[in-house]
């Protein structure tokens, strides 16, 4: 009786479900698929082109050797099929260790919405496939862990971080307050094969922005992030962290105030060039105007504490930008939408930030992916990943 | 046996109603946040499944709604809807029509609401009916929603 109930329950509901598709279809509303563009690329040591974007339930790493007009046969990242977050500021991310073995690191979303694990699989230099995937923190609570990045130095250590809800699920278990997630860290001694138990980096970070993370001029790893600063200006701060993950030193970053109970969905970009200063854009509401910043962050060497050359980048529209320096060029891209078309626009320096010539690159109707600079050696490009277009790389001046 | 049926079946429809979204479009998007459109005193309310902020505005309007009843509200998903979004905006009670974004551009259906929103959720406009709107960016509390919209 009970297995004949459900049988009928399913086809029921199976009946169900076919009727909505067909009304769907008499209104013209079928469900629409999501997006998912988030895609990372990166130049690895010996100057092939590596791109990790998402096809259904796994991640694909695509290679090319000539600037993205041919490729060699994708490889998967994953091959057991399982959830992943790729778009918007959710991103994939990737790293070469020194020995030129790729680290790939992606969140997988679990059951409860918004929840998830921060993920790392490795091809080792020379290998055809991917290791199986770990998760790299300890704690396997259904709760937040997203917006990883991971950043390898020197050494061979590898350093991720993710925006983490822990601290605030703990304080909501005590009902009392706490300002939106926390940034932890994790860090792993054997080229990413097991990571030690994960740290706190800070309290109060924004809940939905993605982390920038990079190296310092002495390679101690960088991280800046949307940060809720009391009672609630949603502006930045800036971490350096010690070999074991731990922060050495937190700062505020900006000072923009931007005093909103709100997620902007829009995560910072930093680079530290050769002479050791911090290069950073932002997205920011200051004086009651949203728009994407540059600026040199305080605390590099010959920095003071205070934000220096902050200018608005683009134009009001502006958004999702991305910095990098190399061979004495500092480049900024972002996507703009000028009211019909999408523009990936620029902007080059040579003279670490204090001037800047436009740079226009291209422009498409389609839906479009956040812009990345990545750098080959001593050149920079930016790198699109375009609905209509594909993967598209543009090597700038 | 048949009642079960029956129940199963106002489970499912009801489900699947509340859950609907309308995609949409440039003109629609356009239109919704024009102050002109709006005769009586109306929310629109652009939120998404992951924002934790616009479902404390979402619960505020369903109480609001309850107590007003010429106050209409619209919502806007400023995400393609996925397995929660459904669920999501039914645990805040909030009526109205929803809209969702569907095929199209995001930047162009953002565009389209209003040219100097710049993605921030939630992002809510207050028209009162009379040709007033204001456009607030973050959490509003009660007695914001009233005061703008002039409800008692």
């Amino acid at each position: 009786m009970k297995i004949k109930l459900l049988l009928f329950a399913a086809i029921l509901s199976l009946a169900g479900t076919t009727a909505l598709a067909h009304e769907h279809a008499a209104h013209g509303t079928t469900t629409p698929a999501r997006a998912e563009l988030a895609s990372m690329a990166a130049f690895s040591p010996d100057g092939l082109l590596h791109v990790v974007s998402k096809e259904g339930a796994q991640l694909v790493l695509r290679r090319s050797s000539d600037e993205g007009r041919t490729w060699l046969p994708p490889l998967v990242v994953n091959s057991r099929p399982e959830p992943i977050a790729a778009d918007g500021d959710s991103q994939p991310k990737l790293a070469f260790n020194r020995n030129g073995d790729l680290l790939v690191s992606w969140t997988k979303p679990l059951a409860r919405p918004y929840t998830g694990e921060i993920r790392l699989a490795r091809l080792d230099k020379g290998a055809t496939t991917f290791t199986e995937p770990l998760t790299v923190h300890k704690d396997r609570a259904e709760i937040t862990h997203r917006f990883q990045n991971l950043v390898t130095d020197a050494s061979g250590r590898v350093t991720v971080l993710w925006i983490d809800k822990r601290a605030q699920e703990a304080a909501k278990t005590k009902k009392q307050t706490y300002r939106g997630a926390a940034v932890y860290s994790a860090v792993s001694t054997d080229g990413g094969r097991s990571f030690a138990p994960e740290n706190k980096v800070a309290d109060y970070s924004c809940e939905c922005c993605r982390i920038a993370l990079t190296l310092d001029h002495d390679g101690a790893p960088l991280a800046l992030w949307r940060h809720v600063f009391a009672p609630n200006e949603r502006d930045h701060a800036l971490a350096r962290l010690k070999p074991d993950g731990t922060p050495e030193q937190v700062l505020r970053a900006t000072f923009d105030r931007w005093k909103v109970d709100a997620c902007p969905h829009q995560g910072p970009s930093l680079a530290v060039d050769a002479k050791g200063t911090r290069h950073a854009v932002w997205f920011d509401q200051r004086d009651g105007d949203g728009r994407v910043f540059y600026g040199r962050l305080p605390g590099g060497p010959g920095n003071n504490n205070q934000v220096e050359g902050q200018i608005p980048v683009g134009g009001p529209r502006a958004a999702h930008a991305d910095i990098a320096s190399a061979g004495g060029v500092l480049a900024i891209v972002w996507k703009e939408f000028d009211g019909e078309r999408t523009r990936l626009r620029g902007l080059r320096s040579t003279d670490s930030g204090r001037n800047f010539t436009p740079l226009e690159l291209a422009a498409t109707d389609g839906n479009t992916d956040q812009p990345r600079v990545i750098a080959r050696g001593e050149r920079l490009f930016a790198f699109w990943r375009q609905a209509n277009e594909g993967f598209k790389v543009y090597p700038l001046p | 046996m048949r009642k079960l049926f029956a129940l199963l079946l106002i489970a499912l429809t009801t489900g699947a109603a509340a859950a609907d979204f309308t995609s949409l479009d440039r003109s629609t998007g356009r239109s919704l946040t024009a102050a002109a459109s709006h005769t009586r005193p109306t929310v629109v309310a652009l939120w998404a499944s992951d924002c934790v902020y616009c479902k404390k505005n979402l619960r505020t309007l369903a109480a609001l709604a309850k107590a007003n009843r010429q106050l209409r509200i619209v919502t806007v998903a400023a995400e393609v809807p996925g397995p929660a979004t459904g669920p999501e905006i039914n645990k805040t009670g909030v009526p109205g029509e929803r809209y969702a974004y569907g095929d199209d551009v995001p930047e162009a259906l953002a565009y389209a609401l209003d040219p100097h929103w710049r993605g921030e959720l939630p992002r809510t406009y207050l028209f009162d009916g009379k040709g007033g709107v204001q456009a607030v960016s973050g959490v509003i509390d009660a007695a914001g929603f009233r005061a703008a919209l002039q409800l008692k």
